[in-house]
């Protein structure tokens, strides 16, 4: 049976901890006395050392997650066959607190606190602060912790009680553990009646989760820089004619898609995935290049499949049909999963550079902007008028160097200029 | 008379001469360099080694109650790495008579006193049985500074019963300015009881910094008010440590009244196993200078040289007390926990009705 190594009191008034990192993964061989996790807690990072030696059976409390004193960390498997003894002390610990705590007690502190601004509260800083920044009135909340101190835990579960103030606003559903530990702030405003309210749809939802988990995850960092097209416009023009002929609308766009898949070959840091849970990268071989398509409904991101083994008219044509699917709202899940990296292109509606958010769990976006008549010094020195491209390449800054990223601007920047360049290497 | 500018008092040079008379006493230096050879001459080989051995013996009791405590295994603990000279260096200077009077960073030298190693982790646990050792000692006190005035007590008590004993006893830096430290050197000074005040200024109090925490440029002029002799030794030197100690212990054995030590240490980490963080409050340039000036590196060196030491033996003799800490931890685990009814019993020979009231409501608790 396994020993269960539980959060320890780390600090004086300390009820709780956060698992900053884990030094030890299942089924690694651990000696007693090897640190084995770090735990943060409100005044410092401690490191915890193991008190068995054995095999780590378990990783209980995972990477972030908020722990108790006396919650299980970890089990490590050190040989002892104590199987009983290793439940009824837990049992027994568990039943203790609740004792002391009196159901009682809890609601008649909530009725007291509103006649009574001035109760005594115990309560660490930074859970008063997690109150305030909720919204919540912390003498309200009914305490779960040792000697009746109010817990973090306490404030994240207290949407559920009546006088909660943000209850009104809040959705209907009964938000779960995770979504509790983001910080909600009602909107307040002196100037209300020159506002209105609309519930968000939806997808718009979706899209601000997704953003915000995006910039969440990954470290964001955008390179600018823009490259001279005159011979790819003059390309461009050249077949436009010839693809119209089929029925297909040559914009830049499968261009920029060709130079990407070249692109993304080269530096296939740029086509790959960070797999938190096991510490890995994973290369992607295969190229599906998304395109972020607006539509009135909202963003979506089909993506070319395999554009690497497709020719520059089929790429056009499936934009288009793409396109036309995402307006339709029929595009299929397939068709917006497996991508590989994205390109998001404002320059078609007259922007220039921007910072596109990295479509998860992909590590880079690639923001295409407007072709610009600007001053360019060409190949001779001269100053001449240049058709100037703005390309704005935000990457994972985890898993991507700043250079690596400018090496992979520099060689699509290669092959926009000069377009005959991809027949060789597209 | 306006144009006579001389001053009544020059209050500015007097300032300025304050606490200068004080010069750290120092036998090895951090190089390992002898800079009092007729102080050396009077250690011997054996001797040496076994201040090594105390030394390499409160690092690993360091670190192995540190492990302790963070795997939940033992309740406060404060830690004592960097200074291990001036805890060893004086404690050993002290007779099994002596009686000491402990703070709460005290525990090695409540145990080289005659305390176990697991009476120490009881204490740690507030165990009952963590204060009843045989040592000639009280448990380490937690208020701080408060040892200062029961050692002047003590120290008059072993004077009037004409013992050939001393009370020394430890507070830090922060510890000065506390009124009861000048009170008890004050009173034990008064009376010339022979007691040793030994400071350990390990350069802060919790985040306080020693520049901080008064004007005066040493903490041992402040035993100048009291009309005490005084000394500042350099507290990572375990030989000079040792040498003050005996001398003052000697001093106030002689019946010449009490002495204060002020030891020049640094503690290396936080201030309490509770947690602080003390990148918080101070800068690794300030700490690395000190982590250079381990007392442990400067006797490694000197007997290694001497051929006295090495690192084997070194890595061996932490292994052996490892060892016997961790069955130090066993026998205090081995005690049964302590139940209320035990601390209510202990409060009065004779309870109060009060309390003779609760001892009967947690009888009847604890019988279920």
């Amino acid at each position: 049976m396994a020993f269960k190594f539980t959060l320890p009191e780390l600090g004086e008034g300390m009820a709780e901890g956060e698992v900053a990192s884990w030094l030890v993964k299942e089924g690694d061989t651990v000696k007693e006395d090897d640190t084995i996790v770090e735990i943060q807690n409100d005044k410092s990072v401690s490191e915890l050392p193991t008190p068995v030696s054995g095999t780590v059976k378990k990783i209980v409390a995972q990477e972030g997650d908020t722990v108790e004193i006396g919650d299980t960390l970890v089990e490590i498997d050190d040989g002892s066959p104590d199987t009983g003894d290793d439940s009824a002390p837990a049992a027994a610990k568990e039943e203790a607190p609740v004792a002391e705590t009196p159901a009682t007690e809890a609601p008649a502190a909530t009725v007291a606190a509103l006649s009574e601004p001035n109760k005594l509260v115990l309560a660490m800083p930074s859970v008063r602060q997690f109150a305030r920044d909720k919204g919540i009135d912390i003498s309200t909340v009914a305490p779960s912790g040792n000697h009746g101190q109010v817990v973090k835990a306490d404030i994240e579960n207290y949407g559920g009680a009546a006088s909660a103030p943000v209850a009104t606003s809040a959705t209907p559903t009964a938000a779960p553990a995770k979504a509790a530990t983001q910080e909600v702030k009602p909107y307040k405003s002196d100037n209300g009646e020159a506002e209105t309210r609309e519930p968000m749809s939806p997808m718009r939802k979706i899209i601000a989760k997704s953003m915000r988990t995006s910039k969440d995850i990954s470290p964001h960092v955008t390179s600018f820089d823009d490259v001279e097209v005159s011979a790819l416009m003059a390309n461009r023009k050249k077949y436009k004619v010839a693809a119209a002929d089929q029925d297909i609308h040559l914009t830049f766009l499968p261009y920029v898609v060709k130079a990407l898949v070249a692109t993304i070959k080269k530096y296939p840091e740029l086509n790959a995935s960070i797999d938190d849970a096991s510490q890995e990268v994973v290369y992607k071989h295969y190229y599906n290049i998304g395109i972020a398509t607006n539509t009135d409904s909202g963003l979506y991101v089909p993506n070319i499949k395999d554009a690497d083994s497709k020719g520059m008219f089929a790429i056009a044509k499936e934009i288009s049909e793409n396109s036309e699917a995402a307006y339709a709202g029929k595009l299929s899940a397939k068709a917006m999963s497996g991508g590989s990296i994205t390109i998001s292109n404002v320059g078609s509606i007259g922007g220039g550079w921007f910072t596109p958010v990295i479509n998860q769990p992909e590590v880079a976006i690639l923001g295409v902007g407007k072709i610009a008549k600007e001053p360019y010094v060409n190949d001779d020195g001269e100053i001449v008028v240049g058709n100037m491209l703005k390309l704005s390449l935000s990457y994972d800054h985890r898993l991507i160097d700043g250079a690596l990223a400018q090496n992979a601007l520099n060689y699509m920047k290669q092959l926009l200029h000069d377009p005959a360049m991809m027949l060789m290497e597209g | 008379m306006a144009k006579d500018s001389k001053k009544v008092v020059d209050f500015a040079a007097i300032k300025a001469d304050l606490g200068k008379d004080f010069k750290p006493v120092q036998i090895l230096d951090n190089d390992a360099k002898v800079v009092n050879k007729e102080l050396m001459a009077t250690f011997s080989d054996e001797q040496l080694v076994d201040f090594m051995k105390k030394l390499v013996w409160e690092r690993a009791l360091h670190e192995q109650t540190m492990n302790f405590s963070r795997q939940g295994r033992l309740g406060f603990y404060a830690p004592t790495l960097g200074e291990e000279a001036s805890e060893m260096g004086t404690v050993s200077a002290f007779k099994e008579n002596d009686f000491l009077l402990p703070a709460y960073r005290d525990l090695p030298q409540l145990i080289q006193h005659g305390a176990t190693v697991a009476e120490g982790y009881l204490w740690s646990r507030g165990h009952v049985l963590g204060n009843q050792f045989k040592a000639r000692a009280i448990m380490p006190q937690i208020i701080i500074g408060a040892q200062m005035v029961e050692t002047a007590g003590v120290a008059l008590g072993l004077k009037k019963n004409g013992e050939d004993a001393v009370a020394f006893s430890y507070t830090g830096d922060g510890g000065t300015s506390q009124g009861d430290t000048y009170e008890g050197m004050n009173f034990a000074g008064a009376y010339e009881a022979p007691a040793v005040f030994i400071i350990q200024n390990n350069g802060y109090a919790i985040s306080v910094p020693r520049p901080k925490q008064t004007a005066a440029v040493t903490l041992a002029q402040k035993a100048v008010a009291a009309g005490i002799p005084s000394v500042q030794v350099d507290g990572m030197d375990i030989l000079a440590c040792y040498a003050v100690a005996k001398e003052a212990r000697d001093f106030a054995a002689a019946g010449n009244g009490p002495v204060m030590i002020e030891t020049l240490t640094y503690r290396f980490g936080a201030h309490s196993s509770a947690g602080d963080d003390p990148s918080r409050y101070r800068t690794k340039e300030e700490e690395q200078p000190w982590f250079e000036n381990d007392p442990l590196i400067r006797m490694r060196k000197y007997l290694t040289d001497k051929g006295q030491w090495s690192q084997e033996t070194e890595d061996a003799y932490v292994e052996e007390c490892k060892n016997s800490f961790k069955d130090a931890l066993k026998d205090a685990d081995a005690v049964a926990p302590e139940k209320v009814t035990d601390m209510l019993k202990n409060t009065f020979e004779v309870p109060t009705p009060d309390i003779a009231k609760q001892i009967a409501e947690f009888e009847e608790k604890e019988s279920k």
